[in-house]
């Protein structure tokens, strides 16, 4: 599809044109924590980071959202989130961490209405990575720092001007309906750019086989040694764009009652305890556990991939530097006639 | 709970008595047929110890304009020293709801002692003054709407 | 000797002794300018025990944890015997854990280490302005740090103190069983804490406005919690279902609620550690509401946390002259 390209000092109008048409959203620096949220104009948007602190899941899975509502009589369902969105410079790593959530909220045997919702209304402009950090190891996810999956419009900064590459329909339709932006032709670079920047990916895992080596690690007594620093914070989950795991919880309303999904994390205490309770994972190890295999083991046998695209929150945000990379390089590194025992 | 001040609006207080003075306090404010502010929901609690401050947050959050604990005057404690340490949680929780910007009249602490049923009606007289003073409470209702 | 080599050699005495069952430690960490925890159980190990300036966390979050068995086990193993490398802050944190009976003193071994603040990773990137610190070299108090376009700065280490560490008075434990090195004077902060006063100057308004806007950027990971050594219930407040005390945690009441009630569960207990600061991964200032426990646990009853294992905690007591000056009197 057509490349074309668009000049930075003109980033202010665009914005200003795009969002008479649709709600945008983008990273915002504060403190150097870096979030998505609303953008109202060009000088809110913080474009030069290498990633965002926390992933722009939260846009589509928020931290909160009332399902449906029990006003004492009926039973209402909340609005579906029809409002048509723009989300500009979040990173191909979390534009791929969508297409792995498609995997649970939107399939075959479940559509969430809320989800589906939000993920058709909403235009994914991606901006490629040239600065990946060396906690980031998309690569060894099978992701890129120019990946396209998941993308409807691909950006890349060239410096003075944004490389522009529609890769769906819906992103195609995007760059012709704000043309006037964008001038046609632009001759861009993109193969020797992305291939600049996967080669300053640092980490050379391929976790392609760690699927098969967790296989028949369940009763390895290992979980207890590499899970002994976790303080359980769920920090991780929190960050991490393909974590989706949530709870479902009653809010008490004036009349009657709201049913409310809210963001939950396996490495809870109160996570997998039962009403009576029984907790089936009652230590610190066998919720580790439970978080590797879900992202490594389970995920991939139910829709081939890992639950994991290499974005490096985890890594960076770990209160005490346990280290997935260092984990998973380890599991890779037994041999493995001993993992499959 | 809605941020501006309107007509409509009398303050929802939250007090909690003591069951030995405080409350007693309260019941002979009523018998003598003394006239204070009707905005209080008393809370009978064994001794001004019991309350946590756990409790005078929830009250707060579920959406009172005001709290007061009320318990026995110092030295007259029915559990020897219940009110005691409460004093030391109380100054403690005072001047933290105060440099996080809660409004030093949102929570009040007080003793009544049974015998003080005039007491307590110009008490809450004045809890229900200060409170209609300052308006509404800053504090986003949580859990109930 | 250097510090670590001490640790190294006194770690593997206690353990090929068979004094303790594990040493709790640092390891050297995967990223720059940052150490991780670890656990020695054999002296064969002990090379991979470090001492630096990276040894940021407060290691006596895992002494409730290492005190408390599996829940599900009929009959539980004997509690272990833990030797426990400790800082000032750390130090000041097992001693309240001792008095609150969360770690017995019996099974403790406390190794006191000299400390002189520790360096934050977080706390480079601000001041140099850079997305990731690659790497960092320390000689002489000066600290080589390398960024992630390949510059390389020079800064005095004072620039990279952790925020806890400038305001520290208590650079090292004041209880314990062996010493490493020699361990640094109580000593006034290094600056006075210009932030927190400005805060307290503020009118309750803006104090309001300011907490509001703090705890708006929270996302209840709860992380602060889980990385307090004082947050060691079984069951927190904000995880209880009957009562359910905070609500779903979709209005911002619920949010609010839930840092007064943890923030305040630390009075009197809090040794400003910063634990909870750096484990936020959204970057909550929250010492600005804690700072304000430690200062009044001090100002209203002269008590300062983790200094004696024989002083009551303050909140547990009372004094005949006790403040009253907050009581309403409506006459």
């Amino acid at each position: 599809m057509a490349d074309s390209k668009m000049a930075k000092a003109k980033l202010g109008e665009f914005l200003a044109a795009v969002s008479a048409d649709y709600e945008v959203y983008g990273p915002k620096a504060d403190n150097g924590v870096v979030t998505f949220g609303r953008i109202a104009s060009a000088d809110e948007l913080a474009l030069t980071y290498s990633n965002s602190t926390v992933s722009a899941k939260e846009l589509f899975l928020p931290k909160t959202e009332t399902v449906y509502e029990f006003d004492g009589e009926n039973f209402v369902d909340d609005p579906l989130p029809e409002q048509k969105r723009v989300v500009l410079g979040l990173r191909p790593c979390d534009c791929r961490a969508l297409t792995l959530l498609d995997g649970t909220f939107d399939c075959e045997r479940v559509q969430d209405p809320f989800y589906v919702t939000r993920r058709a209304n909403t235009v994914l402009v991606a901006l490629a990575c040239d600065r990946p950090l060396s906690s980031c190891f998309c690569t060894a996810t099978g992701g890129d720092p120019y990946g396209e999956e998941g993308v409807d419009v691909l950006l890349s900064d060239e410096g003075e001007s944004f490389l522009a590459k529609a890769v769906t329909d819906r992103g195609k339709d995007f760059l012709e309906q704000y043309g006037k932006f964008f001038s046609g032709k632009a001759a861009g670079k993109w193969a020797e750019r992305a291939k600049a920047a996967s080669g300053k990916m640092t980490c050379d895992l391929s976790l392609a086989e760690v699927s098969q080596r967790l296989d028949g690690l369940f009763e390895d007594d290992m979980w207890e040694r590499v899970s002994q620093k976790c303080i359980g914070c769920g920090t991780c989950s929190y960050l991490c764009p393909t974590c989706y795991c949530f709870d479902l919880i009653d809010d008490k309303t004036a009349t009657g009652v709201k049913k409310i999904r809210r963001w939950d994390c396996c490495m809870f205490q109160s996570f997998a305890l039962h009403a009576s309770g029984h907790d089936p994972r009652p230590i610190t190890a066998a919720r580790f556990r439970q978080k590797i295999m879900h992202k490594f083991n389970y995920h991939p046998q139910r829709c081939g991939l890992n639950s994991c695209v290499g974005c490096g929150r985890c890594v960076r945000a770990c209160p005490v530097n346990l280290d997935i990379r260092q984990l998973l390089g380890d599991i890779l590194a037994a041999a493995p006639s001993a993992a499959s025992e | 709970m809605p941020q501006e001040t309107n007509n409509d609006w009398t303050p929802k207080i939250v007090a909690f008595l003591c069951n030995w003075c405080s409350y007693a306090g309260a019941d002979l404010a009523g018998v003598s047929r003394m006239q204070y502010a009707p905005n209080v929901r008393i809370i009978r609690v064994p001794c001004s110890g019991r309350v946590s401050p756990m409790h005078i947050l929830s009250a707060l959050h579920r959406g009172a304009d005001g709290v007061l604990v009320s318990g026995c005057h110092p030295g007259d404690c029915h559990y020897i020293s219940g009110n005691l340490v409460a004093r030391r949680k109380f100054s403690m929780l005072k001047t933290f709801l105060e440099h996080v910007g809660v409004e030093p009249e949102r929570v009040q602490f007080s003793w009544v002692s049974a015998s003080e049923g005039a007491r307590f009606a110009s008490l809450m007289e004045k809890v229900v003054q200060d409170i209609i003073r300052i308006g509404p409470a800053r504090m986003p209702a949580g859990v109930v709407d | 000797m250097s510090v670590q080599d001490d640790i190294r050699q006194t770690a593997g005495q206690l353990l090929a002794d068979g004094k303790v069952d594990l040493v709790i430690g640092f390891a050297e960490g995967t990223l720059a300018m940052k150490a991780a925890p670890c656990f020695i159980t054999a002296a064969d190990d002990v090379e991979q025990l470090v001492w630096n300036s990276f040894c940021l966390n407060n290691l006596a979050v895992y002494l409730s944890r290492c005190f408390t068995p599996d829940p599900q086990l009929r009959e539980p193993p004997p509690p272990p015997k833990v030797a426990v490398i400790v800082k000032g802050c750390d130090g000041r944190s097992v001693v309240g854990l001792i008095k609150e009976q969360q770690a017995p003193r019996e099974n403790l071994t406390i190794i006191a280490v000299p400390c002189d603040g520790m360096l934050d990773a977080d706390v480079a990137r601000r001041v140099l302005g850079a997305e990731e610190i690659v790497a960092a070299d320390e000689v002489d108090g000066a600290v080589k740090i390398t960024d992630e376009t390949g510059k390389e700065t020079t800064v005095d280490r004072k620039e990279l103190l952790a925020e806890a560490c400038r305001f520290c008075t208590h650079r090292a434990a004041a209880v314990y069983d062996q010493t490493i090195g020699e361990l640094p004077a109580d000593a006034d902060p290094l600056a006075p804490d210009d932030q927190f006063e400005a805060y307290c100057q503020k009118p309750t308004a803006d104090k309001w406005r300011q907490f509001c806007s703090e705890i708006s950027k929270c996302v209840l990971c709860k992380a602060c919690r889980s990385a307090c050594p004082n947050c060691y219930c079984r069951t927190c407040f904000a995880d209880q279902t009957r009562p359910n005390w905070m609500g779903s945690g979709a209005k911002l009441g619920d949010v609010i609620f839930y840092h007064l009630g943890r923030l305040f569960h630390q009075a009197g207990r809090c040794v400003d550690c910063g634990a909870c600061v750096r484990a936020c991964p959204v970057g909550v200032d929250l010492r600005t509401f804690t700072y304000k426990l430690v200062e009044d646990a001090e100002q209203l009853f002269d008590f300062t946390p983790g200094l004696d294992l024989e002083q009551a905690p303050p909140l547990t007591v009372f004094a005949p002259g006790d403040s009253e000056n907050f009581i309403t009197d409506p006459e």
